[in-house]
């Protein structure tokens, strides 16, 4: 069962990484749709 | 463009009669396509040595030595009109589908030509044996006829580009293993003393390979002859 | 962007209830939680395929250069997908037959995906100009596409494998899946095509704006 909890762990670790990662981009390319208008 | 059957016909024989007037004068692809088997050939006879191999081993180093001969020689139809420049002239005054259908053709014999050299030298070489020769020269036929079915649109395509002779290898592998699989598949069990119906199923997929194949290329051949 | 926040916190809690719940599957153990993911994955890889050829068919009939972008963008993405169901494929093969491959008929098709995104990015590396680039990209992502179906879908039932049956009908009779096992994958489902129509929606942005930039110079 503690293997379990490990994975858990690394798995929620990578999905935030993941998510931050998209999410600045997601902001980054507004910025820059924005100032090329 | 409306083209009607008997113009479509009359020019699809031209645009073929033309090719092999070509490769009987050069033998460009010919010659290659040959020695390239009978080298393939000569390796596996060579790498088996003594003894005989089963049956699916057998079909599996067959086409494998089909496979790359038709790598070999496939896409000389298309590549030689880029490279001489008589593509410009070919696009003017022919219709594509006429120029598929050609060159399919063209494609056609040569891979039977090579295949009537390979299967004896083959059988020999490597001492297989089977008694059942109808059923052996259907899958054969049908296989050439896929091979064919598959690669004459890749041809066209990698004329356009820039690295030819192995991105023809890299684009039509994908494609191919589907028809190489129901192939070996087939020709295991003809090998291993089945006839037509202990292979029925795979005959159905390779007739429908080559179908969809051929109506794909239709389709989009003109795509690819346009640029 | 509040769905953003709807999508973390939801992974999130799907990630929790892929471990803390029981196994989906309980012969095979715990190693059978990797169904949430690879499941999901090999789905994407699909989708992404198929969305590739429909972007290749609206490409050739309009000429559009963004329909020719998004095409690219998908078999991107559609790579990435196949290694990750590869990988976690492997893996899983390893745990339940012993080895990391054994040419069976499912990893045969995804083999065969993966070498078609491959070659279909050799092509675009391989041809000059950008409309011919396009309409053999196009061309040749149409054309792969009949034979890799029937070897994805046709073949895995004619030969005999040990893959667990993917597909959700077939999964509830051979594992009498239960509600939640069905709702998990469902949610898994659901929330990775979410997260690939975002990573899609971005990479179509960014191409875009290159394209723009580079007409301007």
């Amino acid at each position: 069962m503690d293997g379990n909890y490990v994975a858990l762990a690394v798995t929620l670790v990578v999905w935030l990484g993941l998510f931050l990662f998209l999410r600045g981009l997601h902001k980054r390319i507004r910025k820059l749709e924005e100032t090329s208008k | 463009m409306p083209v009607n059957s008997a113009g479509l016909v009359a020019k699809t024989i031209a645009v073929y009669a033309k090719d092999v007037r070509l490769e009987f004068r050069n033998r460009y692809a010919t010659s290659v396509v040959l020695m390239f088997a009978i080298t393939t050939l000569a390796m596996i006879s060579f790498s088996i040595g003594q003894g005989s191999l089963a049956p699916r081993l057998l079909a599996a180093l067959f086409w494998i030595a089909l496979f790359f001969s038709a790598m070999a020689g496939l896409s000389a139809a298309f590549v030689r009109e880029e490279e001489s420049g008589t593509a410009l002239a070919l696009r003017l005054k022919a219709d594509p589908t006429a120029v598929y259908l050609g060159k399919l053709l063209f494609n056609l014999t040569l891979l039977s030509l090579v295949t009537v050299v390979v299967t004896p030298l083959f059988f020999v070489m490597t001492d297989a044996a089977t008694d059942q020769i109808g059923a052996f020269v259907v899958v054969l036929l049908l296989g050439v006829i896929g091979l064919c079915a598959a690669t004459t649109l890749v041809g066209a395509i990698i004329s356009k580009a820039a690295v030819k002779g192995a991105l023809f290898s890299v684009l039509s592998f994908p494609i191919l293993i589907t028809l190489l699989l129901m192939l070996v598949a087939a020709t295991a069990r003809v090998l291993d003393g089945q006839s037509f119906g202990g292979i029925l199923m795979e005959l159905q997929g390779l007739f429908a390979y080559s179908v969809v194949m051929i109506t794909a290329s239709l389709m989009l051949f003109r795509f690819v002859w346009r640029e | 962007m509040i769905w953003q926040w709807v999508l973390f916190v939801a992974m999130g809690v799907l990630i929790v209830m892929s471990f803390i719940t029981p196994a989906p599957q309980q012969q095979i153990g715990e190693s059978s939680r990797i169904f949430y993911y690879h499941i999901p994955q090999a789905w994407l890889a699909v989708v992404a395929f198929a969305t590739s050829m429909i972007y290749s068919i609206r490409y050739l009939k309009r000429r559009e250069a963004s329909l020719d972008d998004r095409a690219a963008i998908a078999n991107a993405l559609g790579l990435v997908f196949a290694i990750l169901a590869t990988v976690t494929g492997a893996m899983f093969a390893k745990v339940t037959w012993g080895t990391y491959w054994n040419w069976d008929p499912r990893q045969t098709s995804i083999f065969v995906l993966l070498l078609i995104y491959g070659a279909y990015f050799s092509l675009r590396g391989a041809v000059t100009g950008d409309e011919r680039r396009a309409a053999m990209s196009a061309v040749y992502s149409i054309f792969a596409f009949p034979p890799a179906v029937f070897l994805m879908f046709v073949f895995p039932r004619l030969t005999p494998s040990l893959h667990p049956s993917d597909t959700i009908v077939d999964k509830n009779m051979k594992f009498a899946m239960t509600t939640d096992v069905a709702s998990i994958l469902f949610g898994s489902l659901v929330l990775f095509t979410v997260l690939y129509i975002w990573m899609f929606n971005l990479a179509a942005r960014v191409y875009k704006m290159e394209r723009a930039r580079r007409e301007d110079d």
